[in-house]
């Protein structure tokens, strides 16, 4: 096919998905209860990754009620969010309607909600007791022994924040060394791409620290990219903003979903990440089983 | 040049990209950002110290407090107290040779990327650049290179280099407040 004929198909095919046809059919599908594809085992690790999230709109609170459904039936303590948490302004009242509304059943649960910024985002933000910050820009948890998350500021990757994720990563003895964070070091977006200058600077280092995947947000889609040097890397950036058929055809892709909303849930196992991506009409859009990086096969040095 | 950036460790990279620690302008630049942070200072000490995980209506009360105290002590700031005359030509020179030409497409997209001028979301306003000016949080914040910003002067904590459009904002993390600007000091976007 030559390449007019599949930049042809491609608009063609844009074009047909940002038509509104499909609105009403995933609203009324919205009861639908999601169907857990997960192992749900009694000693591993569940969390769930949602972004760009800060709307106070309809398909925020559609996709909150379905992650909420999610804990019904899979227990999980953690929500990852990958920024843009406030669209517009801060105030009290648009934390209530923006945040603390949508996700009151969890919570009300005493789900931990842990934020990384976006570039819509006020730096205030680390301040807020919900978002679980504890006051600073870029931290670290470790929820269990053997887990840590490293919520990365990719909007203001300073020398001292460079210097700070180098030390982290260094310094971590956990097995699972999860980075998250608003900007994708690897895209098929049409609007934003790749993050090229956020993977110049963090690619050598996730590589020379073993970080075991990468979960990131603003591209307003959910991707999962095939590992790259050996690194598997998610984005979950339309947990309640939708760029419908923005994917593009690169050889990225392992999986794209841009037709609606979504979030993620994941299984860590040992060295088993489980994962499953659902719809905000409750559809399985995704799942799969990834290895721990760097227990079967090494990952290659950055080139 | 990327290739080149990306087989290289961090501590490589930050020397390869640092400003030379004796330049007469950092020099200058940083002792007028220091006078800032020590006005800010003086300011914060008249508050109770934030707690570690605020309730929204507890984090405006402080910022306001904080953005009324240090008004007060620069009520005569201006334009270019901080980017002086002496530093303006070194911060513009960094600018261009990080933003200009084909091979910093890359650079000028991040720095687009939530800017005010570019990138606006519903309900959200740019904001009024003007010492001493909030910088509103209904407005977004523009991403910086971070090739760029290990070639700009370090800063101090919780203050940060910022665009909006083509203009170089120096903004207070924690008052929210435009310290000083460098009017479309960047090359075009």
């Amino acid at each position: 096919m030559s390449d007019f004929g599949m930049k042809d198909f491609g608009f063609s095919r844009r074009l047909l998905l940002k038509l509104p046809i499909g609105l009403g059919l995933t609203r009324a599908a919205v009861a639908q209860s999601p169907e857990l594809q997960l192992p749900n085992g009694k000693d591993s690790f569940h969390f769930a990754v949602i972004g760009d999230t800060g709307t106070g709109g309809q398909a925020q609170y559609e996709v909150a009620s379905q992650l909420a459904k999610s804990h019904e039936a899979f227990s999980f303590n953690i929500v990852t969010m990958m920024g843009d948490n406030m669209y517009g302004g801060e105030s009290a009242k648009d934390f209530q309607r923006k945040f603390e509304q949508p996700y009151k059943p969890l919570l009300d649960a005493g789900v931990k909600f842990y934020a990384s910024l976006g570039n819509h985002d006020n730096p205030s933000q680390a301040n807020y007791e919900k978002f679980n910050m504890n006051g600073e820009r870029y931290y670290s948890f470790k929820p269990r022994d053997g887990i840590r998350f490293f919520a990365i500021d990719s909007n203001y990757m300073d020398r001292k924040q460079l210097e700070w994720i180098d030390k982290s990563l260094n310094d971590s003895k956990e097995d699972w060394k999860i980075a998250f964070f608003h900007h994708p070091p690897y895209s098929s977006g049409e609007t934003h791409g790749s993050s090229v200058q956020i993977r110049t600077v963090l690619e050598p280092m996730f590589l020379q620290h073993g970080v075991s995947l990468v979960l990131s947000g603003h591209e307003h889609f959910y991707e999962r990219i095939k590992p790259q040097k050996g690194i598997p890397y998610f984005i979950v950036g339309s947990s309640a903003k939708l760029r419908r058929g923005n994917i593009e055809k690169t050889d990225l892709t392992a999986k794209g979903f841009d037709i609606d909303y979504a979030y993620m849930l994941c299984e860590i196992d040992k060295d088993k990440l489980h994962f499953q991506t659902i719809s905000r009409a409750g559809k399985t859009i995704d799942n799969g089983m990834l290895d721990r990086p760097n227990t079967k096969s090494p990952a290659g040095p950055a080139k | 040049m990327r290739a080149l950036f990306a087989a290289m460790t961090l501590s490589t990279l930050i020397s390869n990209l640092a400003l030379p620690a004796d330049d007469p302008r950092l020099k200058d630049f940083t002792q007028r950002v220091q006078k800032y942070v020590d006005i800010r200072r003086a300011a914060k000490a008249r508050f109770p110290e934030p707690m570690k995980g605020e309730k929204p209506e507890q984090i405006e009360a402080r910022e306001k407090a904080l953005v009324a105290a240090i008004r007060s002590a620069r009520p005569m700031a201006k334009q270019g107290d901080i980017f002086s005359p002496t530093v303006a030509p070194m911060f513009v020179a960094i600018l261009k040779n990080n933003l200009s030409g084909s091979e910093s497409k890359d650079s000028r997209h991040v720095v687009k990327q939530g800017n005010p001028a570019t990138e606006t979301e519903t309900g959200e306003k740019p904001p009024m650049i003007e010492v001493n000016a909030v910088y509103p949080k209904s407005a977004s914040l523009s991403s910086v290179p971070p090739l760029l910003l290990l070639q700009l002067p370090m800063l101090p904590p919780d203050i940060e280099y910022r665009f909006v459009g083509r203009t170089l904002v120096l903004r207070d993390n924690l008052s929210n407040l435009i310290i000083d600007y460098l009017k479309e000091a960047a090359p075009p976007l």
